[in-house]
C-alpha cells in the first residue's frame, strides 16, 4: 500500500513540476566566458548571452559562485567620453529577446576569487532569476571573447 | 581617432611610476606615448582597453628597430589602492613594456585637465559599491611632449596602427624640414 501511495505522490509531483522543467529550457545561455586576469586580480568580469524564448520577461536578480566571495551584476556605461560602472540590482530580458553581456556593457563583476583563475578553467556560476529559478552555468576562462 | 591640427604642449606634472620613480613631462619627451586613465579594480573597460593597446603595440612595433621610442602608460586614478607593486603586476600582465603610473589626486588632475580628461572616485564603506568615473579614451602624446591625438573606443587595431604609422612618418618629415631650415 505504501508503495502505491509513493507512486501516486511521485506522479502528482512530476505533473506539478513538469511546467517548471519545461520553462527552464526556455532561457538559453550561450558563450559564457570569464576574462582571465593577472594572478593577483581582485576582480574579474564574466560575459554571456541570455536568450529568453519564454512568452514572459525574465528578470536576472543575482549571481553567485563558490569560487568568488561575491558576484554582482554590473553595467559599464560610456557617455560623452566618460565611463562609469553601475551596479544593476536586476536586469530584465524581454520575451523573445537576447541580452548580451559583453565588454563595455553588462557584465558579471566577480569579486575576490578564492583560487587562481587561469585560461582554460571552467568556473560554475549560479544565475538567479526573479521567479526563483537558478541556472548553473559553466563559464570558460579565456584571454579574449570567443 | 581625432588628430589635433595644433598639438597642445603639455606643461609639467609630477607622478610616480611602478618602480617608484618620478614620472614627469621629461619621460614623455623623445617618445610617442599612449596614455590611458583607469584603475586596477576596473574589471571591464580597463582590461579591454589594455588588451587592445597591447595588440596595437605589437602591430606598430612589428619590424620596427626602435620600439623603445613608443611607450604605453596606464595612469591609475585610484592611488589609494593601486600601489606601485600592484601597478607593476597589473601592467606586466598585459605587456611587460607597459608602464603603470599614479600620483596624488592633485597631480593626476593636473595631467588629466591638460588632456580634457576627467575622473572621479567616490569611496564608499562597502568597497564593492565604490563609484569610479574615468575617461574611456586613449591620448597620444608626440615626442615633443604635445597632446596630438584623441583615440576613442571602440578601438580598431588595424586603423589605429595604420594611422599612427602615417602620423609618425609625417612627424619625422616635419622634423627633418625644421632641421634643414635651421
Amino acid at each position: 500500500m505504501k508503495i502505491v501511495i509513493r507512486i501516486f505522490l511521485f506522479s502528482i509531483l512530476s505533473i506539478f513540476f513538469m511546467p517548471l522543467i519545461g520553462a527552464e529550457t526556455k532561457i538559453n545561455i550561450s558563450h559564457p566566458w570569464i576574462r582571465e586576469a593577472h594572478p593577483n586580480a581582485e576582480v574579474l568580469a564574466g560575459y554571456m548571452e541570455i536568450n529568453n524564448q519564454s512568452p514572459h520577461s525574465q528578470i536576472l536578480v543575482g549571481a553567485r559562485s563558490v569560487d568568488f566571495k561575491s558576484v554582482m551584476l554590473h553595467q559599464s556605461i560610456t557617455k560623452e567620453g566618460m565611463t562609469h560602472m553601475n551596479h544593476a540590482k536586476k536586469i530584465e530580458i524581454k520575451a523573445g529577446t537576447t541580452l548580451q553581456f559583453s565588454q563595455s556593457g553588462f557584465h558579471l563583476m566577480l569579486m575576490n576569487p578564492k583560487k587562481i583563475i587561469k585560461q582554460g578553467d571552467k568556473i560554475q556560476i549560479l544565475l538567479e532569476f526573479g521567479d526563483g529559478r537558478v541556472l548553473a552555468i559553466d563559464f570558460t576562462v579565456r584571454k579574449e571573447h570567443p | 581617432m581625432t588628430v589635433l591640427v595644433d598639438p597642445k604642449p603639455l606643461s609639467e606634472f609630477s607622478l610616480i611610476d611602478h618602480h617608484n620613480r618620478e614620472f614627469n613631462l621629461s619621460v614623455l619627451k623623445g617618445k610617442w606615448s599612449f596614455l590611458f586613465f583607469g584603475f586596477i579594480q576596473c574589471p571591464d573597460i580597463c582590461p579591454t582597453t589594455l588588451a587592445s593597446l597591447s595588440k596595437i603595440r605589437s602591430q606598430i612595433t612589428k619590424g620596427d628597430n626602435t620600439p623603445e621610442q613608443i611607450q604605453f602608460i596606464f595612469i591609475s586614478v585610484d592611488p589609494k589602492r593601486d600601489t606601485a607593486q600592484k601597478l607593476k603586476q597589473y601592467t606586466n600582465y598585459f605587456d611587460s613594456s607597459f608602464i603603470g603610473v599614479t600620483g596624488t589626486e592633485t597631480e593626476l588632475h593636473n595631467l588629466a585637465n591638460q588632456l580634457d580628461a576627467t575622473f572621479d572616485i567616490l569611496y564608499k564603506p562597502n568597497q564593492t559599491d565604490d563609484e569610479v568615473i574615468h575617461t574611456s579614451a586613449v591620448f597620444l602624446i608626440n615626442p615633443q611632449g604635445q597632446y596630438q591625438v584623441l583615440i576613442t573606443p571602440p578601438f580598431d587595431i588595424e586603423t589605429i596602427s595604420r594611422r599612427f604609422s602615417i602620423l609618425r612618418k609625417i612627424d619625422a618629415l616635419n622634423l627633418t624640414k625644421i632641421d634643414k631650415s635651421l
